[in-house]
């Protein structure tokens, strides 16, 4: 029985993500770029300001750690295809129409009163597009949405390179 | 010879006080550029980077002639040469790379603050100086009226329709003016002085400052607070850095657990009142308790900081919606001054018996009503940029300490 349990545990920690705490801020995304399409041209709450500051902000620290990391950056790349599921990438990147009218309802009596990083949402996207392997961005475009909604972003490019 | 003169005085006359101008929208720059504590700060942020540097690279074998020169006389000291040979097998030399670069992410927070705080500093400073400009116009205005109103009252001393007291009073007046005028205009002095230092001009300059476009205070909107809040909380730098302390308070307390694993030789830790012990010991329980005390601590400042950000920020709005309320009634008690002096002026020009005393009086409505009006104007453009500090906006944008880090990359 003890041996049983140590197997179990030994399996579990050998297959179980090392960054589940990152893993599933990523699956987070997908809650919050829904509440923001749905509601992106809709005046400025409380309620909407949480959420684009949640959703910005984690889609910065990602990106943060992707590229400043370098072991998560090679973890990632060693699981990404044990990981991703071709729709994930749809479920968590906001599309450009919904983020341009985001950032338009983020200005107020003339003052901006968004996350920072709303603005640099698309140099963010460009910049994660740069440490993805070709295999990888391969698998971003094989699903429609995903392709439509990085390109039109401008974060891959048209053409398939 | 004398054409040398000429020229030596000239060069003295164009060198001798140079002249910057300054505008409101340059006042950032140059006090991104040039402000003393701003520099000395950018030094304490590029300290703190280096520092994640020296950790990382102090992970790698060092040479320690001594501890080598040791093993042969005693076999000990070869368990002392793995801090040299192998540091890498030292948890807590991992722990302090890991809180250096939360550190590191501290001072940059503690950076945009103290960058915000300068810039407003020396924005409001540019602000007030032109608003007393303006004043010691309004007074020597006030005082060529009462030049006017004192050669009147002389004169009619002189037929008798008045006493000689009315006249000595009026005089009184008029000195008290000039004292005035004297006063603010060593407080312009002062100010421009104080300025330039903020923007780290030379001191032997003269600062001409560009007027500023004051705004249509009544077609401005009254402001609410709940508009504010969330953006002045989430883009404070001096909330945000609490997140980060915490983060590299947590590496204090892997320190402590790993300390049997020997303790880091690296730069001193940040939480010098959490003790951590080279070796696991009885005391390792009680480091574990003072870094939780430090813990929340620090959820308390961060908590106090959150009340004093709303309550400026509630000050604030208060004031700016105070001002934009009340600027038509200044600016209905300047006009009717203003029609009171000028109806007095009239009567006066065309012989009617005026009382010196009743012309002073209106002087003075006019003077103070036009002081108020202007403070007003001022005072809103004042609280506007607080609220722009407050929100970062404008001037103040700059991006917090990891958006920075990838904004930089791109």
């Amino acid at each position: 029985m003890k041996s049983a349990i140590m197997i179990i545990s030994f399996l579990t920690i050998m297959t179980g993500c090392k960054y589940q705490e990152q893993f599933d801020v990523l699956k987070s995304l997908s809650e919050d770029r829904e509440y923001l399409e749905n509601n992106s041209d809709k005046i400025l709450t409380k309620e909407k300001q949480i959420v684009i500051e949640r959703y910005f902000s984690n889609v910065k620290d990602l990106t943060h750690r992707l590229v400043s990391d370098s072991r998560f950056s090679r973890y990632f790349h060693k699981r990404f295809f044990r990981y991703f599921e071709t729709q994930m990438c749809n479920d968590f990147v906001l599309d450009k129409e919904s983020w341009t009218n985001v950032l338009k309802t983020c200005e107020v009596d003339s003052f901006y009163l968004c996350a920072e990083e709303v603005k640099h949402y698309q140099a963010m996207g460009k910049l994660v597009s740069e440490y993805l392997t070709k295999l990888e961005e391969k698998n971003f475009r094989a699903e429609e949405g995903c392709r439509t909604k990085l390109v039109d972003l401008g974060v891959l490019n048209e053409k398939n390179n | 010879m004398k054409s040398l003169f000429f020229m030596i005085g000239v060069f003295f006359i164009v060198h001798g006080h140079a002249s910057t101008v300054i505008s409101l929208e340059k006042v950032s720059e140059k006090v991104r550029n040039s402000n003393f504590k701003v520099l000395e700060n950018a030094q304490r942020v590029y300290q703190a980077k280096e520092t994640i540097n020296f950790n990382k690279r102090n992970l790698l074998p060092k040479l320690n002639l001594w501890n080598i020169l040791k093993t042969p006389l005693d076999w000990r000291g070869a368990i002392d040469i793995v801090q040299d040979i192998a540091p890498f097998l030292v948890p807590n030399n991992w722990f302090k790379v890991g809180q250096s670069r939360q550190l590191y992410y501290a001072h940059e927070e503690q950076y945009r603050a103290l960058w915000a705080n300068e810039v407003m500093t020396s924005k409001l400073l540019f602000i007030n100086t032109l608003r007393d400009i303006q004043f010691l116009d309004i007074l020597k205005h006030q005082a060529s009226k009462l030049d006017e109103l004192v050669e009147i009252s002389e004169s009619r001393e002189l037929f008798g329709h008045i006493p000689a007291s009315t006249t000595r009073f009026l005089k009184i007046q008029l000195i008290q003016v000039k004292e005035d005028i004297r006063s603010l205009e060593n407080l312009v002095f002062e100010e421009k002085k104080a300025l330039a230092y903020l923007m780290g001009i030379d001191q032997s300059d003269d600062l001409d400052l560009q007027l500023i476009n004051l705004p249509r205070v009544k077609d401005l909107p009254l402001l609410d607070f709940n508009t504010f809040v969330f953006k002045a909380l989430s883009s404070s730098p001096e909330i945000s850095q609490y997140k980060y302390l915490k983060d590299a308070l947590k590496y204090t307390r892997r320190s402590v657990y790993f300390s049997f694993l020997g303790a880091s030789s690296n730069s001193q830790s940040y939480f010098s009142n959490i003790p951590v012990q080279d070796g696991l010991g009885f005391g390792a329980a009680s480091s574990i308790r003072i870094s939780r005390a430090e813990a929340h601590v620090l959820d308390l400042n961060e908590q106090a900081t959150i009340e004093v950000i709303k309550k400026s920020l509630y000050n604030i709005v208060n004031n700016y919606n105070s001002y934009v309320a009340n600027i038509e009634n200044q600016t209905k008690r300047r006009n009717l001054a203003k029609q009171n002096y000028e109806a007095l002026r009239s009567s006066l020009d065309m012989g009617l018996d005026i009382k010196p005393l009743e012309m002073l009086e209106s002087i003075q409505n006019e003077f103070d009503a036009s002081i108020s009006l202007v403070n007003y104007q001022y005072g809103v453009v004042t609280t506007m940029e607080r609220l722009k500090r407050m929100v970062f906006n404008g001037d103040y944008i700059k991006a917090e300490s990891k958006l920075t880090d990838l904004l930089e990359r791109n």
